[in-house]
């Protein structure tokens, strides 16, 4: 069933976008009935993936503009922050100490994502959250393919910036 | 020696290179002490991220989404479709009865005459049913008919026998019993519908 089978996908993404959980959970059910009441103009050519993210893409920026969400443009960087310490996690075994910090990387990630730019941060979420690949999201996006991946770069090395920003 | 750039450290990393290309970056990552400590730096930013838990989704969730699908409005049948149905039912009636009387050897005409005169057969008996039918319904009518003037007849016996205060109290105790009984029948039905729903 299309449902159960996208709808961590989905959530995934969309909770990341909205960072609200219930009207992610909203928005969610929202996109899903748009899916199925677009099912007509689905063609089967395309990855079924790509079609239904591309939906929930076009949800989210709708909902943004009736918002009128604050969004940074690509180019607009966070302070430069090439003198602060790099993240010190020893890599060498699994130990307590090691999922702990792990644990609180995680934590560091999750707020640091929330502050990439919306634009970057849809594009991060797909790439590194929902595994999709650089040519479904320019095929989603419509835009070249190395365009995808020079704004992936750019959310990659933003987010390592705001991790390495003291809390 | 070149330093590699983040972006080939990137690749390497989410493995979009081929196993030369992969070689060589390890081979400069063993001599190159600020490269190896740019790859081991985002090596474990993409391992945090990949460890990430996914959004929790409710058991409801599905439901909710198939519970707002809006139910297809039933297709309303135009009245030329119903003369369509009707052309080709009485197409497919007269094609039957040429077969049955191609498969039987007689001659058409005698064979519709025949049907017809058995088709009409039916009819006056489906007249003289529904006629009889409808001599009980109106016997019936008729009965409930004298049913309620006897009726109408006792109670103006017991309003002459009560005084006018206590046929006061009378009407509007029926009425209030009319009106309670009422409300009950439609919460009863309502209640069996929700169930059913």
């Amino acid at each position: 069933m299309i449902i159960q089978k996208y709808q961590q996908p989905v959530l995934n993404y969309i909770g990341r976008m909205v960072r609200e959980r219930e009207l992610a959970l909203d928005f969610s059910q929202e996109v899903f009935l748009k899916v199925y009441a677009s099912l007509g103009s689905y063609r089967p050519q395309y990855k079924f993936s790509t079609w239904l993210f591309k939906i929930a893409s076009n949800a989210v920026i709708d909902h943004w503009r009736k918002k009128k969400v604050p969004t940074l443009s690509l180019d607009q960087h966070p302070d430069d922050a090439e003198d602060h310490c790099p993240i010190q996690v020893p890599d060498e075994n699994p130990s307590v100490v090691r999922q702990f910090e792990l644990r609180e990387l995680r934590q560091k990630i999750d707020a640091a994502i929330d502050k990439l730019p919306p634009s970057l941060r849809e594009l991060f979420v797909w790439r590194h959250i929902n595994g999709l690949s650089y040519e479904e999201m320019a095929e989603i996006k419509e835009l070249p393919l190395g365009t995808i991946k020079n704004r992936i770069f750019q959310a990659k090395e933003m987010l390592k910036r705001l991790l390495e920003e003291p809390a | 020696m070149n330093c590699l750039s983040l972006e080939r450290l990137y690749a390497c990393l989410e493995g979009e290179l081929s196993s030369a290309e992969s070689r060589d970056i390890e081979g400069h990552l063993a001599a190159c002490p600020p490269c190896r400590n740019a790859f081991e730096e985002r090596k474990r930013m993409l391992q945090a991220i990949e460890t990430l838990p996914g959004f929790e989704v409710p058991p409801e969730f599905s439901k909710g989404i198939i519970d707002r699908i809006p139910l297809p409005a039933k297709a309303k049948v135009s009245f030329v479709r119903w003369l369509a149905a009707g052309v080709a039912g009485f197409l497919a009636l007269v094609a039957v009865l040429s077969v049955i009387a191609l498969a039987t050897g007689q001659n058409f005409s005698q064979f519709f005459i025949r049907f017809n005169r058995g088709l009409w057969s039916y009819v006056q008996e489906g007249a003289l049913v529904l006629a009889k039918f409808a001599k009980l319904v109106f016997l019936f009518l008729k009965v409930v008919g004298q049913i309620l003037g006897e009726l109408l007849e006792a109670l103006g016996v017991f309003g002459s026998l009560i005084g006018p205060d206590a046929q006061v109290i009378f009407i509007c105790t029926s009425f209030l019993l009319i009106l309670a009984g009422g409300f009950l029948w439609r919460r009863k039905f309502l209640v069996e519908k929700n169930h059913e729903n």
